[in-house]
């Protein structure tokens, strides 16, 4: 849920069996969230990352603390992303000349960068 | 004749901003009110037009410049692969509004079929599709249409092998006003079986004072079923909102869990 136009977002899930839950709040500096098709929330954070880290967090989880760091800060500043079948395309830019790159969502190879 | 140059004076308006003091000697021409404005902004475009008309290629540049824009090639985006069905938008010049397609494969041209051509709703054009969701099952598909480019978006269900209208009689009647917005956008997410979805529904009527109209959406859940007046509306999940919220909606690919963003 966006709190007007600032940048700030909460986000809610709504469980199979009715219940709702918070998984972030505004003081989470969580920007963008989607679903992956391995059903898990991939999570656009910029908290003590101003150039953006991606997370991911079961669908079950109550939070972020059991979230996984997929895509640590460096020094690309990420735009937007987009979770595929086996790979999590990221979109950052470099020197301001974006292009985009290509990591496995798979365990092995998880945070190199393919270009 | 090529006219003079148009000379455009500079005032001495100023403005307080934070403290420092901003000269803007142009500020003038915001108030389109004043004759002055209009006219230079004329003798401007006299000015142009008769430097861009005398160019030896510019006839032979606009002729090509509009072939090439209205060029039948398509372009196909907001792609989402379901199951074996891969939904897709295309625009194809020249026809005014982009549409609703199924492709079998994206390596399959010939398998498309067209879902909804909102060309065809509306002669003048003006219809357009703002998104569109896929239920789970791949049968029906949810539609946000608009009109004017006002991007103020109704939503429809349509099937998708017979793209039965809401219009047509048939059934699906069910229309969801004030889905999309043009500013906060808008979004759907359906159930797990099919029986109906979730969407951001903006203020109604006089629900709201009319300022907060459009700025404000929440979440709400429709169950629609293959008749009219079977929609029934219940809140999904009622936030303490101020006119400042507004909300998001997906679905994972089964559609077990949803998320507001």
């Amino acid at each position: 849920m966006a709190n007007g136009d600032g940048g700030e977002f909460s986000h809610y899930l709504l469980a199979p069996n009715g219940e709702w839950r918070q998984i972030t709040r505004l003081a989470d500096e969580i920007s963008r969230a989607v679903f992956g098709q391995d059903g898990r929330v991939y999570l656009l954070s910029r908290q003590n990352a101003p150039r953006g880290k991606i997370l991911r967090l079961a669908a079950e989880n109550r939070g972020l603390a059991g979230a996984q760091i997929v895509v640590p800060e460096s020094k690309a500043v990420i735009q937007d992303f987009l979770p595929a079948a086996t790979r999590l395309y990221v979109e950052p830019i470099w020197s301001a000349v974006p292009r985009r790159s290509v990591f496995s969502t798979c365990p092995v190879g998880l945070w190199a960068w393919r270009h | 004749m090529q006219p003079a140059c148009p000379q455009l004076p500079r005032s001495l308006l100023q403005g307080v901003y934070h403290a420092v003091k901003v000269v803007d000697n142009y500020r003038w021409l915001e108030n389109f009110n004043d004759p002055a404005v209009p006219e230079w902004s004329d003798a401007q475009n006299r000015y142009a037009r008769a430097d861009l008309d005398r160019l030896p290629m510019r006839a032979a540049l606009y002729e090509r410049l509009n072939e090439l824009r209205s060029y039948p090639s398509p372009r196909y985006f907001a792609l989402e692969y379901l199951r074996n069905v891969l939904f897709a938008i295309k625009r194809q010049p020249p026809k005014e509004q982009p549409f609703l397609v199924t492709l079998r494969s994206p390596d399959d041209a010939g398998s498309e079929h067209v879902v909804l051509d909102p060309n065809q709703l509306d002669a003048k054009g003006t219809a357009a599709i703002d998104f569109y969701v896929p239920s789970a099952d791949d049968k029906y598909v949810a539609m946000s249409l608009s009109h004017g480019g006002s991007e103020s978006g109704d939503v429809h269900v349509y099937e998708v092998v017979s793209g039965k209208s809401p219009q047509d009689g048939r059934g699906l009647q069910d229309v969801v006003p004030r889905v999309n917005g043009g500013t906060a956008g808008g979004s759907v997410a359906w159930n797990s079986d099919s029986t109906g979805f979730y969407y951001t529904r903006y203020p109604r009527g006089s629900e709201r004072p009319k300022v907060d109209l459009d700025s404000t959406s929440r979440s709400t859940f429709t169950g629609w079923a293959r008749g009219p007046r079977t929609t029934r509306i219940r809140w999904a999940k009622i936030f303490r909102v101020s006119p400042r919220f507004r909300t998001g909606l997906q679905t994972t690919r089964d559609s077990r869990n949803h998320g507001q963003w």
